[in-house]
């Protein structure tokens, strides 16, 4: 058996931006394999370009790499090459050992099917076998956290927490020897996230190799041996994690400071200029004090009448750790539609001492559909004139003392 | 090897598990670049036989789905059947849609065929529909993709079953008794149902790419069944001889009928030439299918 776990050489893959355009490129493709003509897969067509080129890696058994880079830098393309979804358009990739992968948990689950049929089929198209399902049973929905009253409910009936666990148990319970992560552990709730860490730590200890795209560079630093940065589906930086995570930030810091607009849809229903921090004075605002209330601008650009969409208010830190992410108004719904023009947001801020990032996102009403989010302004929030510096954690509670009351104290 | 020795202390069943694991190695090439020749049909037998469980299981999965939602259940499967034979055998009786004799009641002949017809239309639709309708089952997760054809196919053999089943109960309301050959019927529909899955192979993958193939098809098989002797017996000359000729589904719907009335052939040497093209449509639409399934995840 072979200590190289996955090996790709030069791998690249290439994606069409228009769809009929797309059909009629694969259906010529199709019709050159039948024939036996091999298609000019190194060349990019008209309106093709390379989500992935000419990428190489190695993970040895037992190792674990971190992919990272900004959205739409060819991450999960590798991810799914790797886990046989699609085919490289050239190059070679090798996979020693079974594949587990936790790229989008619970895909393969029915709404119609209760929770317990539903971890049957999903093991089976995880490549489980029915005797392995009826042995890990147990522990798949003990692990989920899930009470065996749910489990003959149809699972269209589970909150989308209940439902991301339990595919993520499933998948997790799978004995992979290669195990791909995508960014599956910012979702549900903070203690199934740690015990997701922890499992995945585990699994590790177990001589599991890992490749793990995450956003979040603390976990890539925790848990990864090495990293790779790759910027338009190239391979920008190779190396310990630690050095990748830095290659990354310094890549992410520079261009912060140029354009604040980043990452729009092809055809862009409004922009989202810029964004400030104002206090509620209506003057803008770098540093501000725990528990302040705050205004937030957002200078909006839309081509017509903006009638649909959603906006989200997010806040990170330095680490890019997400502290708080607030799906909010729904235009057509909450919000009257709206044209160009600024809208303001008010906002109390309850976090604790430190440095943070603010920013705006604007979404179809498809909550994936990205249309555009704006880079977030820096702010600096300094300590509550009455607290201490024994302040932990991440939420600054509202702390008053409202009474004061004497007497004896019963017992 | 590491593997090993670090489970050393770990569960023995465990350690059988990650042996037999730890032998798999894929290889991922552009399609273009993959092996043909007598290789591929070896992979691709392997392939069937080792992920029998899930079609099992999509079959399964499917059935139990299917109706669950609603109140007649199974039943739909043989309303439509009963619905339109009474249909035509009522344009039949008022003398607007007159065929000549045909050795069975006329209601009897037509539920026969219509439900021979059905297996193969039903089946041919739904495999045509199932990677489309998959969804991100097959953007998101890897696993053989003939399973979901397969799968779908299933569903309408388990149909054609429960239409058989009334297809006997009739005979016996028709005080009818068919003829002791009808027992080789299901071996004539062997060939069929190899067709009907060659065809869904070839068109879930059409359909998979151009969402008009479903469109088509539905339009396709209406027209289709009329062309084909369902509702009246196989003309004995003419254009409507030869356009039946080239049909092999008429051929399995002649040779049915002539199981169940005759006890012998009429058109060996149509059912002949329809079982090689079978078989050969199925072949085809097999290693097309496993040609093509790398690069459908793009696009579906």
């Amino acid at each position: 058996m072979s200590e190289i776990a996955i090996k790709m050489d030069s791998v690249s893959k290439k994606f069409c931006r228009k769809l009929k355009q797309g059909i009629l490129y694969t259906a010529t493709d199709v019709a050159r394999d039948i024939i036996g003509l091999r298609a000019p897969s190194s060349a990019l067509r008209k309106d093709e370009f390379w989500s992935v080129h000419d990428v190489s890696l190695e993970l040895k058994r037992g190792e674990c790499l971190a992919i990272i880079g900004s959205n739409g830098a060819g991450k999960s393309t590798i991810l799914k090459m790797l886990n046989g979804i699609y085919m490289p358009d050239t190059g070679c990739i090798e996979v020693n050992g079974r594949v587990g992968a936790l790229i989008e948990v619970g895909a393969g689950f029915h709404p119609m099917l209760t929770g317990r049929e539903n971890v049957y089929v999903n093991g089976t198209i995880l490549g489980m076998s029915r005797r392995e399902i009826d042995e890990k049973f147990d522990t798949i929905v003990e692990f989920a956290g899930l009470d065996s009253a749910v489990l003959d409910a149809p699972i269209k009936t589970y909150s989308s927490g209940m439902y991301v666990r339990l595919g993520f148990s499933v998948a997790i319970h799978t004995e992979p020897d290669i195990l791909l992560v995508d960014e599956v552990l910012s979702v549900g709730d903070i203690r199934f996230v740690g015990k997701c860490r922890q499992k995945i730590a585990e699994i590790r200890q177990k001589g599991v190799s890992i490749i793990l795209v995450s956003h979040s560079l603390t976990l890539v630093e925790e848990t990864c041996d090495r990293g790779m940065v790759l910027a338009n589906g190239r391979v920008a930086f190779e190396g310990s994690a630690k050095a990748a995570v830095q290659v990354y930030r310094e890549s992410v810091g520079v261009s912060a400071t140029s354009e604040r607009s980043v990452l729009r849809h092809e055809e862009t229903l409004l922009s989202l200029v810029a964004g400030d921090l104002l206090s509620v004075t209506g003057v803008p605002v770098t540093t501000v004090t725990s528990g302040d209330n705050l205004l937030l601008d957002v200078l909006i650009a839309a081509r017509s009448e903006v009638t649909f969409g959603r906006f989200a208010v997010w806040i990170i830190n330095t680490v890019n750790d997400q502290i708080a992410g607030v799906g909010y108004q729904v235009v057509g719904k909450d919000l009257s539609p709206f044209s160009s023009g600024t809208i303001r947001f008010s906002l109390r801020c309850q976090l604790i001492p430190g440095e943070y990032r603010v920013g705006v996102t604007f979404t179809l009403n498809d909550v994936h559909k990205l249309v555009d989010e704006f880079q977030p302004c820096s702010f600096t929030v300094l300590p509550r004139p009455d607290t201490y510096d024994l302040t932990v954690g991440v939420y600054m509670l509202d702390l008053k003392t409202v009474n004061h009351s004497s007497g004896a104290v019963a017992d | 090897m590491s593997r090993i020795s670090l489970l050393e202390n770990g569960q023995t069943s465990l350690q059988v598990i990650s042996q037999k694991q730890i032998k798999t190695q894929r290889i991922y090439v552009p399609p273009s670049q993959r092996p043909g020749g007598l290789a591929v049909w070896r992979e691709m037998v392997g392939e069937i036989i080792s992920s029998r469980e899930l079609a099992w299981r999509f079959y399964i999965r499917d059935f139990s789905v299917r109706y669950r939602q609603s109140v007649l259940g199974y039943l739909w499967a043989i309303i439509p059947l009963i619905l339109s034979t009474a249909t035509f055998a009522w344009l039949n009786r008022a003398n607007i849609l007159p065929v000549r004799s045909t050795g069975l009641p006329y209601p009897l002949f037509v539920l026969l065929n219509t439900a021979v017809w059905q297996l193969f239309a039903s089946g041919f639709s739904s495999g045509t529909q199932s990677l489309a309708s998959a969804g991100s089952l097959i953007t998101k997760i890897n696993f053989p993709r003939e399973t979901l054809v397969i799968a779908a196919f299933g569903q309408s053999i388990f149909e054609f079953l429960l239409r058989a089943v009334l297809v006997l109960i009739a005979f016996v309301l028709f005080r009818t008794t068919p003829h002791w050959t009808i027992i080789f019927v299901p071996i004539c529909l062997m060939p069929l149902c190899l067709l009907t899955l060659g065809l869904g192979f070839i068109f879930s993958m059409v359909n998979g790419i151009v969402r008009d193939a479903g469109q088509v098809i539905t339009l396709l098989l209406s027209i289709w069944m009329f062309l084909t002797p369902v509702i009246y017996p196989p003309p004995a000359s003419g254009l409507t001889l030869r356009a039946c000729l080239l049909n092999p589904i008429s051929a399995y719907i002649v040779a049915a009928q002539d199981l169940v009335i005759r006890g012998y052939l009429t058109q060996p040497a149509g059912l002949g030439a329809a079982c090689l093209i079978s078989l050969a449509l199925f072949l085809f639409g097999w290693r097309l299918f496993h040609f093509t399934e790398a690069r459908i995840a793009e696009r579906v």
